[in-house]
C-alpha cells in the first residue's frame, strides 16, 4: 500500500489531520461530558443542599411557630383559669368576710330547690344527711347573704356555670346554671374532692377534670378555704368553689390550626389526655370517674409527655397515633397540665418537599436541556469532523497528486527510456527540484542517445573492420605454404608456423623448390605490426620469392629486393629478412641475412649453436646496400631452428623476455635428435606459451626448422607393366627399406601398396600392352617414399571411390579394395600428371621411429 | 606360397606359408573352393603369411560366400599383426570367422 511516494504523502497528510481533528473532537467530547457531569452533580447536590437547607430552616420556623403558638395557646387558656381562680377567690373573701362580721348582715332567707326549679339558677340550699335547716338556720340565714356575690360571679363570661360554698356545719349554698332537681336536697360538701383538695391545700385548689354530673360535658373545679377567727383562734369554715364546663378551653384547643392542619392536646399532670381534636367521648368508671388514656409507647412519645409533665416549653418530634408529628408544648401554670400543638411532619414539611420536588423538576429539565444541547453539540461535532475529514481526505489527494504527479511522470518517463524508448521526452509541469531534474534527465537521455548511435557507428564500423581483417588474416593465411610442406621429399623434412599478434602480422615465412634439388627458404619479418606490416609483408614476400626464383645469387636477391623495397617507401618501413638455399643432393645450405636474428644449427650428434651469419643491413631502409652471403655444409641429421624476434622477445606476465639463451636452452634439452621438423616447432611453440602464459601475445611468433637428411639415394627399377614382374617390385622396394633401416615389422604395408598400385597400372595403363612402369624408393630409416611412374592412359586412382567397409559379405564386391588400401596403409599418396606421365606418390612414416620421440 | 592341406576333428585345415599376393592368392582361392567342395569346416591358417594384398582379400571373400551359400564355414585361423591389420581396415575383421592366434 505504501510502496507509492503518492500513498506515503496522502498517509502522512490524512493522519496528520485526522489525529489532529480525533484529538480536538476528544478534548471537546470529554469537556462537554465533563462539564455535563459537573454541572448534573453541582445541580444535585444544590437541590438537596436547598431542600435540607430549606427543610432546616423550615423547620426552625415550624418549631419556633408551634412553640409560640403552644405558648400562646397555655397563655390563653392559663387566663381563662385565672380568671375563674379570681372569682373563687372573690367568693371565698365574700364568705369569709360574712362570717367575720355577722353584725354587718341581716339574715336572709334561703330554701331548697323546689319541684320545677331545676336548672334555674336560683340560690339555693342543700343540706348534709342529718342536719336540718332549723338546727342551722340562724348560720345558714346570715350565710345566704353570700348569694349576691354567687349571682354575680355567675353571669361573668369566663364559662363558670356554678358557684357555691360549702360550710363545716354541713350546708351548702349554691348558684347553679344547671341545678339538680328537689331530690337531691342531701348534699354534704365537706365530703366532697373539691373541699377536702381545698382543705388540705389550706389553699386554692383546682380538681381534675371530670365529667359534669349534670351532662354539660367537661368540666373542673377551683375551691379555695374560707377561715373564721373567734377568740383568737382561726379555723377553718367552709370552702368556696367555682365550677366551669371547659368549652371555651376547649375551643381554644379544638380551633387551634396551623397552616389548615394540626391540632391541639392537654394533658394533665400524668401525662393523661385530657383534651385532643381526636378525644370527643369520655369515658368513666362506675363511680363516674373519668378514664383517660395516655400515649403509647411510640417513637418520642414518651419523652414528649416526659418533658410536657415536667412543664417545659419546647418542640418535639415524636411518633403519634401512628404519625410523625412535631409538637410545640408549654405549660398552663395549673395542676402541671400541659398544652401541645400537634403537626404532621409530611404537612410541615410539604413546602420542603414541594421545593425539593421543583428543585428536582428544575434539575431535570435543566439535565434534559442539557443532554439536548449535548447531544446537539456532539452531533455538530461529529458532522462538522465528518466533513473535516472528507475535506482533509480530498485536500490530501489533491495535495499529494500535486507533489507526485511530476515523480509519476518521472517515473513512466524513466521506465520508457530504459525500456529502450530514448526518444521518449519527461514532460513535468513544476519548476521545482523534479522538474529540474526531469530536466536533468531529459538532457541526460539526449547525450546517450547520441552516444549510442556513435557507439553503434563505432561498433559497425568496428565490426566491418573486423570482418575485413577475418578475411585479410584469412589471405595472409592461405599465403603461406600449407603443411606438411614437400611430403614426397625425402631429403630434408621442414615444418613451420606463424602467429600473429593482431588479425594479420608483418612475419612470413616461405619455402620453395627452385628446381629438383635447390630448396629456397625465407624467415623475415617486417616492422611494426597488423595491417600496415601485412600490407609490407606481401610485397616483400612477393619480390622475394620472384627474386630467389629469377636467379642464383642470393646477395643479388637481397640487393634486388633491397632496392625494389626502398624505392618509394614513404613510410620508411623496413623488413629483417634470413633467406637461404639448400642443396638436397649435397647439404650445401647458402644463407644470406639481412638484420635478422641469425639462426640456431644443430650439427648432428652435437647440440644447437647460433649459426655464424653476417648481419647485414634490413631490406628496405636505404637503397643500394650490398649483403653477403655465406654457406655451410648440412649432413644429414642437421638441423636449422629460424625464427622471428617474437619468439626471443616473447615476455611473460612479469615482462621477462624469453631470450635467445633460452631458446638456444630449450632447443637442446627439449628436441632429440631423432625428432622430425614438426616436433621440433611443436616443442618450442609449446614451451613459449608455457612462458607467456596469462601475458598477451606482444609480437609475431614465426619458427621455421629445416631437417636435412641427406641425399635422396633414390634407387630406381623399371619393368614392363606386368604382373608377372610383381615380385621382383615388392622385391626391389624391401630390400631398398632394408638397407636404409626402415624397420622390417614395418615395411609389408609400403609394399601392399606398392603391389596395388603396379598392379592397377599392369592392368589398366595400357590397353594395347607393352608398356612399363618406373618405380622409385627413397628410404630413410624413418620414412619411405615411393613413386610409381606410367606412361600410359592419363588416370588417376586416386579419384576412384572408396568402398563401403561396413557392409557384410555377400553386399561387398570383389573388387575395388585396392586403391582404398594404398590410402589406408600410407601416410600419404598423391598422384600428379607430369610430362605426359602419370606420378603417384606414396610416402610412410616408421611408426616405432615416431615413438622414440 | 605354399599351402599344406590336412584335416582335423572341425573338418580341412588349409594351412598358408608365405605371402598372398596377386600372383599367389589364385592358388589359395582354388585350395579353398576345393576344400569346400568336401568340407563343411574349412580352416584356413595365417600363422605364416607376413603379406596379404587385395587379391587375397578377394580370395578370401569368395571363399567365405562359396561357404555362405553352402551352409559351409570359412574360417581364418591366427592371422599375423600386419594381416590383422590389413583385414580390419577393410572391415573383413566383421566379415570373416575369424579365429585369432591362441
Amino acid at each position: 500500500m505504501f510502496t507509492t511516494i503518492k500513498n506515503r504523502v496522502l498517509f502522512t497528510l490524512i493522519s496528520l489531520s485526522l489525529g489532529a481533528l480525533l484529538l480536538m473532537s476528544a478534548v471537546c467530547l470529554y469537556g462537554v461530558f465533563n462539564m455535563r457531569a459537573w454541572i448534573n452533580r453541582g445541580v444535585d447536590d444544590l437541590g438537596a443542599q436547598v431542600a435540607s437547607q430549606s427543610a432546616e430552616e423550615l423547620g426552625g420556623i415550624i418549631e419556633h411557630e408551634l412553640q409560640t403558638v403552644a405558648e400562646d395557646k397555655a397563655a390563653l387558656i392559663s387566663e381563662k383559669l385565672a380568671a375563674i381562680e379570681g372569682q373563687t377567690r372573690y367568693a371565698a373573701s365574700a364568705a369569709e368576710y360574712i362570717f367575720a362580721h355577722p353584725d354587718e348582715f341581716k339574715p336572709r332567707r334561703i330554701d331548697y330547690l323546689r319541684a320545677g326549679q331545676e336548672n334555674v339558677p336560683l340560690p339555693h340550699l342543700r343540706t348534709a344527711p342529718g342536719v336540718e335547716l332549723s338546727s342551722v338556720q340562724d348560720e345558714v340565714y346570715l350565710a345566704a347573704n353570700v348569694q349576691d356575690a354567687l349571682r354575680g360571679i355567675l353571669v361573668t363570661d369566663i364559662g363558670v356555670n356554678a358557684n357555691y360554698i360549702g360550710v363545716d356545719s354541713g350546708y351548702f349554698i349554691s348558684v347553679d346554671k344547671n341545678a339538680a332537681g328537689p331530690e337531691n336536697r342531701n348534699y354534704d360538701p365537706t365530703t366532697r374532692p373539691w373541699y377536702i383538695g381545698a382543705k388540705e391545700k389550706n389553699g386554692l385548689y383546682w380538681s381534675d377534670v371530670f365529667l359534669d354530673s349534670a351532662g354539660r360535658g367537661l368540666s373542673l373545679s377551683c375551691s379555695m378555704p374560707f377561715y373564721l377567727t373567734e377568740g383568737g383562734v382561726t379555723r377553718l369554715k367552709g370552702v368556696a368553689a367555682c365550677g366551669a364546663v371547659l368549652d371555651n378551653i376547649r375551643a381554644v384547643i379544638d380551633q387551634t390550626n396551623i397552616g389548615g392542619a394540626g391540632y391541639a392536646i392537654l394533658l394533665n399532670a400524668e401525662g393523661e389526655i385530657m383534651m385532643s381534636p381526636r378525644l370527643t367521648k369520655y369515658e368513666t368508671d362506675e363511680w363516674g370517674n373519668l378514664l383517660l388514656e395516655k400515649y403509647g409507647n411510640e417513637e418520642g412519645a414518651a419523652e414528649l409527655v416526659e418533658r410536657m409533665t415536667g412543664g417545659q416549653i419546647g418542640v418535639r418530634r415524636a411518633n403519634l397515633d401512628g404519625e410523625d408529628v412535631y409538637v410545640g408544648y408549654a405549660p398552663l401554670g395549673v395542676n402541671n397540665w400541659s398544652v401541645g400543638v400537634v403537626v404532621a411532619q409530611k404537612d410541615a414539611m410539604a413546602p420542603v418537599e414541594d421545593m425539593r420536588r421543583q428543585i428536582s423538576a428544575l434539575h431535570d429539565s435543566t439535565e434534559q436541556a442539557m443532554n439536548e444541547n449535548i447531544t446537539l453539540t456532539s452531533f455538530l461535532l461529529l458532522t462538522v469532523s465528518l466533513l473535516a475529514v472528507l475535506a482533509a481526505v480530498a485536500l490530501s489527494l489533491r495535495f499529494a497528486r500535486r507533489i507526485t504527479g511530476p515523480i509519476i511522470s518521472l517515473n513512466q518517463g524513466v521506465r520508457e527510456v530504459s525500456a529502450g524508448n530514448l526518444d521518449a521526452v519527461i514532460t513535468v509541469g513544476s519548476n521545482d527540484e523534479i522538474g529540474q531534474l526531469a530536466q536533468a534527465f531529459n538532457a541526460m537521455t539526449q547525450r546517450l542517445e547520441e552516444h549510442i548511435r556513435n557507439l553503434a557507428e563505432a561498433m559497425a564500423e568496428k565490426e566491418r573492420i573486423a570482418a575485413e581483417l577475418n578475411i585479410a588474416t584469412k589471405i595472409q593465411a592461405s599465403m603461406l605454404p600449407p603443411m606438411p610442406p614437400f611430403p614426397d621429399r625425402n631429403e630434408f623434412d621442414m615444418y613451420a608456423l606463424m602467429h600473429p599478434a593482431r588479425e594479420v602480422g608483418g612475419d612470413f615465412y616461405d619455402f620453395f623448390l627452385l628446381d629438383e634439388t635447390h630448396l629456397g627458404v625465407i624467415v623475415a619479418d617486417v616492422s611494426g605490426k597488423s595491417m600496415p606490416a601485412a600490407l609490407f609483408m606481401v610485397v616483400a614476400k612477393t619480390l622475394l620469392r620472384n627474386q630467389m626464383q629469377l636467379q642464383q645469387d642470393l646477395e643479388q636477391v637481397f640487393y634486388t629486393v633491397n632496392n625494389q623495397l626502398a624505392e618509394r617507401n614513404e613510410e620508411t618501413m623496413f623488413v629483417t629478412a634470413f633467406a637461404g638455399v639448400l642443396e638436397t643432393e649435397t647439404g650445401l645450405f647458402t644463407y644470406v641475412n639481412a638484420g635478422h636474428n641469425p639462426p640456431a644449427l644443430r650439427r648432428s650428434g652435437n647440440g644447437f649453436a647460433w649459426l655464424n651469419v653476417e648481419p647485414g643491413f634490413v631490406l628496405g631502409g636505404l637503397e643500394n646496400i650490398k649483403y653477403t652471403a655465406m654457406s655451410t655444409r648440412l649432413l644429414p641429421g642437421d638441423m636449422i631452428f629460424l625464427y622471428t624476434d617474437g619468439v626471443s622477445e616473447a615476455n611473460d606476465a612479469a615482462g621477462e623476455l624469453f631470450s635467445e639463451k633460452r631458446i638456444l636452452e630449450d632447443l637442446n634439452v627439449l628436441v632429440p635428435d631423432s625428432a622430425l621438423s614438426a616436433d621440433c616447432v611443436e616443442k618450442m611453440r609449446e614451451s613459449v606459451s608455457l612462458f607467456t602464459r596469462g601475458a598477451e601475445q606482444a609480437d609475431d611468433i614465426t619458427m621455421l626448422v629445416l631437417l636435412y637428411k641427406g641425399a635422396a639415394a633414390g634407387k630406381k627399377l623399371t619393368v614392363a607393366a606386368d604382373t608377372r614382374n610383381l615380385g621382383a617390385v615388392t622385391a626391389f622396394l624391401a630390400a631398398c627399406m632394408e638397407e636404409a633401416g626402415f624397420p622390417e615389422a614395418e615395411s609389408a604395408a609400403p609394399q601392399v601398396a606398392l603391389e596395388e598400385v603396379f598392379v592397377n597400372i599392369a592392368r589398366y595403363a595400357y590397353p594395347q600392352g607393352g608398356g612399363s612402369a618406373t618405380v622409385t624408393c627413397s628410404c630413410k630409416a624413418n620414412r619411405v617414399v615411393v613413386t610409381v611412374e606410367d606412361s600410359g592412359t592419363p588416370y588417376n586412382p586416386l579419384t576412384r571411390p572408396s568402398p563401403d567397409t561396413a557392409l557384410p559379405a555377400e553386399k561387398r564386391e570383389i573388387g575395388g579394395l585396392g586403391i582404398y588400401m594404398v590410402r589406408t596403409l600410407m601416410d600419404y599418396v598423391r598422384y600428379d600428371e607430369k610430362h605426359g606421365k602419370n606420378v603417384v606418390t606414396m610416402a610412410k612414416n616408421a611408426v616405432k621411429s615416431l615413438e622414440n620421440l | 606360397m605354399t599351402i599344406t592341406e590336412y584335416k582335423d576333428e572341425s573338418g580341412i585345415v588349409l594351412a598358408v606359408d608365405g605371402r598372398v599376393d596377386t600372383n599367389t592368392s589364385p592358388q589359395l582361392q582354388s585350395s579353398i573352393l576345393a576344400a569346400l567342395q568336401t568340407a563343411e569346416h574349412v580352416t584356413v591358417d595365417f600363422a605364416k603369411v607376413p603379406y596379404l594384398s587385395s587379391a587375397g582379400l578377394r580370395a578370401l571373400l569368395l571363399g567365405h560366400k562359396q561357404a555362405v551359400s553352402k551352409g559351409a564355414v570359412l574360417e581364418l585361423a591366427c592371422p599375423t599383426e600386419f594381416v590383422t591389420s590389413v583385414l580390419t581396415s577393410v572391415g573383413f575383421d566383421k566379415v570373416l570367422h575369424i579365429r585369432p592366434k591362441s
